[in-house]
């Protein structure tokens, strides 16, 4: 090789070398800064979620909290001043026990279902069963459960936002929808949990713009949260239906 | 010195291999077209460097050809994976200038030798085409697996190829020593070794269920 030669040479290859580092070194780069974007926006979504669950926990509480009230006054209380009256106006011992023992026992039934950890050993399931025992009990409105297939221990906080859900449609039909029956069906399927409720309400127009008053939008963002789908079907007069249906 | 080429030769002949063996990982997707294209890499280049060296047949205007021909293929490959109109029709555009100017430089060879300004027009049209598809997978979902899909590590390849061909080729071209010394060979084998080392990296590592998009 001449000296000409090596010249061209090393200048030809240091060139070349140098736009492959150059290249290499931004592609490195780019590549570097986008998977630190989305680090930063899987810890976003993470903070965001636990956020969520404990926003859930807060409304399921306030819920049982009111669920108390309303039962001590409403339905115990009652029992309680029935008992006093009866007393006061003389009646039958036998009576007055039996008036007793019935408080006795809607009051056992209350304190089984706001014991604190309730939420946390108890399947779905279970918690769904309480609950529409309650409002059998109650008497007020006529609800049904039906479980399909083998219950499945999901994960502790998604049950608590199903939970929500339900709990939260089930307080939009009593206390809305003048509905008398509530029918609500979980389907654990092979790979994904269906759960359908529905009353007989008088139902609204899905389009209206009244849906976000009524927690529907909050219905569907919870819904979003634990990637599940979910269809909201309700017609004037028609009643409410919604199917959620969750891939395990 | 005059059979070294044929390293070029044998590295395609692996990668064709390699490809051939890691065919049901990719067989569906848009870069199963690379398995021919490959093969026909292999036995063009092959064929025409032993005509060349044993029939002394200039063939430069065949090679020149092919080379042209695979560039189309690789801006065809970049209209199937590209996803924005906007780039698909850029690739429309680069395709027709390349075309024309390749043309051009085609029929004025006179002197029958490398096409220098046709290859470089390309070899920058499909640095920036790889540029819009790194863009794209790094804004995709599939960031975090982009490891495995073959497409990134042949994207990969042409870049790094293009990219060093592209001052390769130029400074060649000015100090006039293309194809008659050993030491601008070893630059062109480096930069193959990259391409092809890419390519068979792609296919080694890449899996199935990636290469569905």
């Amino acid at each position: 090789m001449d000296e000409k030669e090596i010249q061209s040479f090393l200048i030809t290859s240091s060139v070349v070398l140098v736009s492959l580092v150059v290249t290499m070194i931004f592609l490195f780069l780019i590549f570097q800064k986008r998977k630190n974007k989305l680090l930063i926006e899987q810890k976003e979504a993470e903070r965001h979620f636990e956020k969520e669950i404990s926003k859930a926990q807060i409304e399921i509480r306030e819920q049982i909290l009111r669920n108390i009230s309303w039962e001590l006054h409403d339905n115990i209380g009652q029992l309680l001043t029935l008992a006093k009256i009866q007393v006061q106006s003389h009646t039958g011992l036998d009576d007055v026990k039996e008036t007793l023992n019935i408080s006795l026992k809607e009051l056992r039934s209350l304190a089984k279902l706001v014991h604190p950890d309730i939420l946390k050993h108890k399947l779905l399931t279970e918690i769904i069963a309480l609950e529409i025992e309650r409002f059998n009990r109650l008497n007020v409105i006529k609800a049904k459960l039906k479980v399909i297939g083998e219950p499945v221990k999901l994960n502790a906080k998604k049950e608590l936002i199903f939970f929500r859900i339900l709990q939260e449609f089930f307080s939009n039909t009593i206390k809305h929808a003048k509905a008398s029956k509530l029918y609500v069906e979980l389907n654990y399927g092979a790979k994904d949990l269906t759960i359908m409720v529905e009353d007989n309400g008088q139902g609204f127009e899905t389009n209206e713009q009244a849906c976000s008053g009524i927690g529907l939008s909050n219905i569907k963002s919870r819904i979003k949260l634990i990637n599940a789908k979910a269809d909201f079907v309700s017609k004037p007069n028609e009643g409410t239906k919604l199917t959620i249906t969750y891939k395990y | 010195m005059q059979y070294l080429p044929y390293l070029i030769n044998l590295l395609q002949l692996i990668t064709a291999i390699i490809a051939l063996k890691s065919y049901k990982k990719y067989k569906f997707s848009n870069e199963k077209y690379f398995l021919p294209f490959i093969w026909v890499t292999f036995v063009f280049d092959f064929t025409s460097g032993i005509i060349a060296d044993f029939f002394l047949i200039n063939i430069y205007w065949m090679y020149n050809l092919y080379i042209g021909i695979s560039i189309l293929f690789y801006f065809y490959w970049y209209y199937l994976i590209l996803e924005y109109k906007l780039n698909k029709k850029l690739v429309l555009l680069f395709s027709f200038i390349f075309t024309i100017v390749f043309f051009l430089n085609f029929i004025n060879n006179r002197a029958n030798e490398f096409l220098v300004y046709g290859f470089v027009t390309g070899a920058i049209f499909i640095v920036i085409l790889t540029g819009f598809y790194m863009y794209q997978i790094i804004n995709s979902e599939n960031t975090s697996s982009i490891k495995y899909k073959l497409s990134f590590w042949i994207a990969l390849a042409l870049i790094l190829f293009y990219v060093g061909m592209v001052p390769f080729m130029l400074l060649s071209r000015y100090f006039n020593v293309w194809g008659d010394s050993i030491t601008f060979f070893i630059i062109l084998l480096c930069l193959n070794v990259i391409l092809y080392g890419c390519y068979n990296i792609g296919f080694l590592w890449t899996k199935k269920k990636y290469n569905h998009f």
